[in-house]
């Protein structure tokens, strides 16, 4: 029963996998422009977020929709909110995509130490952050109500490598204006990332709530 | 913004910034009743174990429910699930159908209801009921209202009584001027709230509903849902409803009736979950409450 | 749109217009039908008519003031129908008195109070309609045998009212059952919701409510009543009565004396006998009319 209701959730659905596909794209790709210096990256990067940002309203008039047609209650009701909540957060990853995209700048020693580190670190939290995003919107598909758990668990190697990117720029020699400006701009971009993890953590999140009804704990910063 | 003659300006908190340009809140005075949580109400029915038969055919069965005071508690599922059927237990007028008998324990303010003892009259004066379609009688509207009070002996101040019964069930603007004339002549949504003024002349503690808006129109119907929720300052509501959004909008407890299908398939109703209205709109505990109120129920 | 789309058009337009159309040979049986029905009330209409036009034109020249103060006689110039007309009313009085009530009570008792599905219950209701078709001599023989002679109650006015009130009884209690199931049961529902007795609900609501109903049936069953001759014969109604009759005399009533009158070889016995008819015709009429305007003035709209 109800068959064009189900009909416009599997839409949802859809639109919310797809979107979750196009932020990850968005994350590797400006990981790929911040550590490769791609120009391809970067035009790839600014594209998936003006996509994803038209995306997003879609998606914004469809839940209105729905909400104003179909009076969803219980779980569908929780279904929906969840789907505006997903969609905002994949829509600020892209964002942070696009940020971490403008701040690639190459390393200006090239041969330091310290740059292979932070290159590194920063690779390894775009990669962790892509597939963060596309475990939680599979999650969300697969209605997984371990998927708070699961995200939280993938998000410990980004915080790690956040952390080791800052201690690491605290090691460099300050009075190297250009490595100074080029570390802190990586600084930025680790910060970017580590802000995608936590989007895919909130997604996470709001998953398990969709799925268990049980109240989410508190939201990390977003 | 002018305060509006029904809600008073709740003082804004000391060393908050007030004047010119600062919006202040109106805020109505909340009632004292709703100072306390639903569950520490007053037990108004205490319903155990309650089945009934109709010529020996079970048509409910093991409803354990217990109607707190000052509240509205809806009966909610499927037709056939029984829950005009229970509504009537609740006001002995299951008495007046011939074949049907009431098992289980059906305690109101912990006097057993059914006890032999007890005058089915006297049931009725305390527990009003308002009907599906509206049934004033064809007299006039005066007539309607005062006929309670009349034959239950309740003769003094008549006219009184009328008053409040009609300004209770926010009648009184609309007919003020035409009490002699017939109630017949009342649109539908009036017509049921003269019914439910009628029921309130005689001054219940507890007024049943059975589908009281299946017959009327979205207007009415909002007219009289604000209407059932300012009845609860004073009376217990418990309404029938299978409209989920009005059980949605109106009560403070929802209870889910559906329909068992017994091994020999005689059909059976039966109580499936009873949780505040928000539980059961929001995460219902039983998968067969979330597949009627989803509308997946087939 | 060029040719032959709008051709294309006209042809679907008539073949709606077709469509719409039916099949107006149908009609061709519906007027037959019809035909019949309105034949038939004409037929109904016209013998009526003629009935009326008849009487009028033979009781007019008699209808006066002598008929209402003169007692019969043999002498027609100086006859009259006076016994005979308080007699008539005397007759109403007694069944709206006895049968009246225990018809309505009776009606009452079955519709609102007895229980439903009783054997009992049931041979008594399907007796009454069985009453109803007993031949009305029949009530005459019943009330010879146990009015006049049986209590020795002797060929009285009381008598004939009597028993012509048990042949009203069936028809009257038919007629209020039915006014009483008319009355919605929500009616009944609402009054017992709010603490009333199934009395006090049945005196104050459903009763009122049905009174245009019980009304007409009343008036129809004291009608038939009124124009009754063979159970009064029966039960030794005399046929010439001088003086005015009380409710433990003898007594004649307005058809038997009718019945005399046309019997009788006078020319003018025939035209009083229409007079008589007349009388007895308006009274009929206006206790019909009686029962409409009743009907008319309490008639609610469920």
């Amino acid at each position: 029963m109800r068959e064009v209701f189900q009909e416009e959730l599997d839409a949802l659905s859809a639109s919310v996998l797809e979107e979750g596909r196009v932020a990850a794209h968005a994350v590797s790709e400006a990981t790929r422009a911040l550590v490769d210096w791609s120009v391809d990256a970067f035009d790839a990067t600014l594209a998936a977020e003006a996509d994803l940002k038209r995306r997003y309203v879609d998606t914004e008039v469809q839940v209105e929709t729905v909400l104003a047609r179909q009076a969803p209650v219980a779980s569908d009701l929780r279904t929906v909110l969840a789907v505006l909540h997903i969609n905002r957060s994949l829509e600020r990853a892209a964002h942070n995509a696009a940020r971490v995209a403008h701040l690639a700048t190459p390393p200006p020693r090239r041969a330091l130490v310290e740059e292979a580190v932070i290159t590194d670190a920063l690779r390894a939290m775009g990669e962790r952050g892509a597939e963060m995003l596309r475990t939680a919107v599979d999650a969300f598909v697969r209605r997984d109500p371990g998927a708070d758990r699961l995200l939280a668990a993938l998000d410990e190697l980004v915080d790690r490598e956040n952390e080791k990117i800052a201690e690491t720029i605290l090691s460099i020699d300050i009075n190297d204006p250009e490595l100074r400006q080029w570390a802190s701009r990586m600084l930025f971009a680790g910060r970017w990332l580590e802000r995608v993890g936590d989007h895919a953590v909130n997604v996470g999140e709001r998953v398990t709530y969709m799925v268990t009804g049980e109240a989410p704990s508190v939201e990390h910063t977003g | 913004m002018e305060p509006t003659p029904e809600t008073t300006t709740a003082a804004p908190p000391a060393g908050a910034p007030t004047g010119p340009g600062i919006a202040t809140l109106t805020v109505e005075d909340r009632s004292p009743v709703d100072a306390v949580p639903l569950e520490q109400r007053e037990v108004v029915f205490d319903c155990r174990g309650v089945g009934v038969r109709y010529n020996g055919k079970r048509a409910l069965r093991d409803v354990d429910l217990r109607i707190h005071a000052n509240a509205v508690t809806a009966l909610i599922g499927p037709s056939g699930c029984g829950k005009s059927t229970f509504i009537r237990c609740l006001n002995r007028m299951n008495d007046l159908i011939p074949g049907a008998s009431v098992d289980g324990e059906v305690a109101y303010h912990g006097e057993n209801l059914y006890d032999p003892q007890v005058d089915p009259i006297e049931v009725r004066k305390r527990i009003g009921m308002v009907f599906q379609k509206p049934n004033p009688f064809p007299k006039s509207i005066y007539d309607n209202i005062a006929f309670g009070p009349r034959v239950l002996g309740m003769k003094d101040q008549l006219d009184d009584r009328v008053e409040q019964a009609l300004r209770r069930a926010v009648l009184w603007d609309e007919v003020k001027d035409r009490l002699k004339e017939g109630a017949l002549g009342l649109s539908g949504g009036q017509q049921q709230r003269l019914c439910i003024a009628r029921a309130l002349a005689v001054e219940p503690d507890v007024i049943l509903m059975d589908e009281p808006c299946s017959a009327l129109d979205p207007i009415s119907t909002s007219a009289i849902e604000d209407l059932m929720l300012s009845l609860t300052d004073d009376y217990t509501v418990v309404i029938v409803t299978h409209n989920m959004q009005q059980a949605a909008r109106v009560a403070d407890m929802t209870a889910f009736f559906s329909v068992d299908q017994g091994e020999t398939g005689a059909r059976c109703g039966v109580l499936v979950e009873v949780d505040r209205t928000e539980r059961i709109f929001t995460n219902p505990a039983n998968e067969r409450t979330e597949a009627y109120v989803t509308g997946r129920f087939g | 749109m060029n040719a032959a789309g709008r051709i294309a058009q006209q042809h679907a337009g008539v073949a709606v217009r077709e469509s719409l159309a039916g099949r107006r040979n149908r009609s061709v049986a519906a007027g037959i039908f019809l035909g019949y029905l309105l034949l038939s009330t004409v037929v109904g209409l016209i013998a009526l008519a003629v009935l009326l036009v008849t009487i009028l034109q033979d009781g007019l020249p008699y209808l006066d003031s002598m008929l209402f103060t003169n007692s019969p006689s043999a002498n027609p110039e100086r006859a009259g129908a006076r016994p005979a007309i308080i007699a008539s009313i005397l007759v109403a009085v007694v069944l709206i008195a006895t049968a009246l009530p225990v018809a309505v009570g009776t009606a009452v008792y079955l519709e609102e109070f007895a229980p439903k599905g009783n054997r009992l219950i049931d041979l008594i209701e399907l007796n009454i309609q069985n009453l109803a078709a007993v031949p009305s001599i029949i009530f005459g023989i019943l009330g010879l045998a146990f009015l006049v002679r049986g209590i020795d109650l002797g060929p009285v006015l009381l008598a004939g009212a009597l028993i012509l009130g048990l042949q009203m009884l069936p028809t009257v209690i038919i007629a209020s059952r039915e006014a009483l199931r008319a009355v919605p049961d929500s009616v009944r529902q609402g009054g017992m919701a709010l603490g009333a007795t199934r009395w006090q609900v049945v005196w104050r609501e459903v009763l009122p409510a049905a009174i245009p109903g019980i009304a007409t049936g009343s008036i129809l069953g004291m009608s038939r009543a009124i124009g009754e001759t063979a159970p009064l014969l029966m039960v030794g109604a005399a046929t010439f009565v001088s003086f005015n009759p009380g409710l433990l005399t003898q007594y004649t009533v307005l058809p038997i004396l009718i019945y005399q009158w046309i019997k009788l070889p006078q020319d003018m016995f025939q035209g009083l006998a229409a007079a008589a008819i007349i009388v007895l015709l308006v009274i009929l009429v206006a206790m019909n009319g009686f029962a409409i305007w009743m009907r008319n003035r309490y008639e609610r709209k469920w």
